[in-house]
């Protein structure tokens, strides 16, 4: 099999985890280690864990002084300053894959910044959500200043944007156009005549080429609508800036499934030659054509495959990977096969986890199996050299444990996230995502209540615990033969009542061998 | 000059001479000036093939001057009239950053590609309103200049 965009759909407001039953591919591709998925703000509760690491993100950046390159004031300039904009294109065909490098900068700095891999910057999709995200409109967050709010916004939180501007007649249109430069901006013309060079010069003639439907309309007109400095040179100062051009760019890969890019040397050859940078402080300075795919930089949409020739078969590792996965999720209770060996524990009493007390359900697992997946050593995340096919290959490469929560059953589950951790002895609700235990969040969407007469749809999970294994237990020189898998339901929204609970069935751990 | 410097230099050209640069009295029928009480009118003629690039057809609307509202956001509306057919719609643009700029000629101006419907592809000349339309506030004091307009 291959492994295809719509693969690595994962749920709404997922971290580390996914829905089985409905979604096994996007399992498969969570055990893969595939890039995060870039989500919709409209999915995201305001405490959620992508909002909270983008908040955490950028009061880091904006706290430090404008002298250091990984600061809120030096990655703006980059874009602009009071006066014009600096290194970025406009009305030039470089404007998408620019702002590509430009918003995945920040994407890389807010996870190294807050630990947090996951992390994928959010978008916002103004057609089908026409106010400022709510996370962005208030001037404090829990009692302190909310980083995300701009007091320059000329938008209130109750304007709204107009059909003539986002609707989806307007996107129809965009992603109806065929040809590159119509649809993301010609090539710049100097002087009458057209690009002829790789020259750094051309990449920043603003304004030098024809502005295509998807800059000239949404691009720009949500700019003004926010206004502002969102409507000056300066936007990149305002954090809506990411999330808006955040929805460009997933419109560009959303064209790009059906349509493909320039193929002109001059625009897939040029080299935004220090314009960016890598998290450490070293100059990133990517090609155009090093841009073209989310997925090789880290992060996807979760839409489908790019037109044009048949992307590679992915390596063999993947391949024998994805085909044990296959087998794992087709068979439940399997107990074992080629590769692949399982381990179930059942919910006997049908404990209950909730907000006060976790639930705890230990899974006698074989010592070998899970010393072999603590003492492989861990692998790249790929963000260091921006190389995730290869970090990819080297994680399906090593053995892997999987937990499976099955049949859930649960209650107020649209007010409750339920983490997962492991092997955590003071487990209670104030302990953080970032706690060493942590292995991942998973939400319930939809009505789980079995209403008008059907039975109660009962949802099943699975996580990945490799990560969290490697962490506790790589340096151990003995382990355990039993693992503690443990759900802490925590409130989205206080306001709207006590978190709900969670009822598992039975919870399986699998280890599957390359 | 560069082009960046262009654009600098007609930026402050435009902060300097202020609310006077546009006679704003002259946007009427077949000016090239658009403001909310009037639209600019101009006639888009067939470009010459420059033999770049196969594209579908499409208008390319010119803009050589900028000034934006004291009051709101404005976006431009393009529609274009064949012979003595109903205009219609055929894009919006928006001019960001929102702030004036003016180039002294079409070298220096900023172009926005509209693709053509297909009732209108295959015109050799188009007649072209530009319409400045308010998204918040009054949009009162927005100018737009046109340096004109091609069917490419």
């Amino acid at each position: 099999m291959t492994v295809s965009r719509r693969d690595v759909l994962l749920q709404g407001s997922v971290i580390g985890a996914g829905l089985i039953a409905a979604n096994t591919a996007g399992i498969e591709a969570l055990a893969q280690g595939q890039p995060p998925l870039r989500q919709s703000l409209a999915n995201l509760q305001l405490n959620d864990p992508v909002l909270q690491a983008w908040r955490d993100g950028v009061a880091q950046m904006k706290a430090k002084p404008a002298n250091d390159p990984i600061s809120w004031a030096s990655f703006a300039a980059i874009h602009g300053n009071a006066s014009n904009f600096n290194l970025c294109p406009h009305g030039n065909w470089y404007f998408l894959p620019w702002h590509r490098a430009f918003l995945l900068m920040y994407e890389r700095t807010v996870r190294q910044l807050t630990r947090h891999n996951d992390f994928a910057l959010p978008y916002w999709d103004w057609t089908n959500n026409r106010q400022m995200p709510a996370a962005f409109t208030q001037p404090t967050y829990n009692g302190a200043p909310n980083p995300l709010f701009e007091p320059q916004r000329d938008a209130s939180p109750t304007d709204s944007l107009t059909d003539e501007i986002v609707g989806q007649g307007v996107i129809n249109t965009i992603l109806g156009q065929t040809d590159f430069e119509t649809f993301g901006t010609s090539r710049p013309r100097r002087n009458g005549s057209p690009q002829d060079s790789l020259d750094q010069s051309w990449i920043n003639c603003e304004f030098c080429g024809d502005s295509g439907t998807l800059e000239s309309n949404p691009h720009n007109n949500v700019h003004n609508f926010v206004g502002g400095l969102m409507g000056s040179s300066q936007s990149a100062l305002d954090p809506i800036f990411m999330m808006h051009h955040c929805n460009i760019d997933r419109i560009w890969a959303l064209w790009n499934a059906n349509n493909q890019n320039s193929s002109d040397p001059l625009w897939t050859n040029m080299t935004f030659q220090q314009n960016f940078y890598n998290p450490d402080g070293s100059f990133y300075s990517p090609k155009v054509s090093d841009l073209y795919s989310p997925e090789t930089l880290g992060y996807t949409y979760g839409l489908p495959a790019p037109a044009g020739p048949a992307a590679a078969a992915p390596p063999a590792a993947i391949m024998a990977l994805n085909d044990k996965l296959r087998t794992l999720f087709a068979t439940p209770n399997l107990r074992g096969g080629a590769g692949i060996q399982t381990f179930a524990a059942q919910n006997a009493q049908n404990a209950t986890a909730t907000a006060e007390r976790p639930l705890e359900i230990p899974v006698e697992v074989d010592r070998s199996l899970l010393s072999a997946v603590a003492r492989h050593p861990a692998p790249s995340s790929g963000n260091e050299l921006l190389n995730f096919n290869a970090a990819r290959e080297q994680r399906a490469s090593g053995p892997r444990a999987l937990a499976f929560i099955r049949d859930i059953a649960v209650t107020q589950h649209k007010n409750t996230f339920y983490r997962v951790f492991i092997d955590c002895d003071y487990l209670s609700q104030a302990t953080p995502v970032s706690d060493p235990h942590y292995v991942g969040t998973f939400g319930i969407f939809g009505e789980h209540a079995g209403h008008g007469g059907k039975p109660a749809a009962a949802p099943s999970m699975a996580v990945d615990l490799t990560g969290t294994i490697k962490r506790l237990y790589g340096s151990a020189t003995e382990h355990s033969g039993r693992i503690l898998v443990q759900i802490q339901p925590v409130t989205i929204r206080a306001k709207a009542g006590p978190a709900g609970t969670a009822a598992p069935n039975r919870v399986e751990v699998a280890f599957v061998s390359p | 000059m560069g082009n960046r410097a262009f654009l600098i230099t007609g930026v402050v050209l435009a902060v300097a001479a202020g609310p006077a640069f546009w006679d704003t009295s002259v946007a009427q029928n077949n000016s090239p000036v658009a403001t909310v009480s009037s639209p600019a009118v101009v006639t888009a003629a067939a470009a010459p093939e420059e033999g770049i690039v196969s594209q579908p057809p499409r208008v390319i609307v010119s803009v050589t001057g900028f000034r934006p509202p004291r009051d709101g956001a404005v976006e431009a509306v393009v529609k274009a009239q064949k012979d003595d057919q109903p205009e219609q719609e055929i894009g919006r643009f928006g001019i960001f950053p929102s702030t004036g700029f003016t180039a002294a000629d079409s070298s220096g101006a900023r172009r926005f590609g509209l693709p053509l419907p297909k009732e209108l592809a295959g015109s050799k000349a188009l007649k072209l309103g530009v319409y400045l339309v308010p998204f918040r506030g009054s949009g009162e004091g927005a100018v737009l200049e046109l340096g004109g307009a091609e069917i490419r």
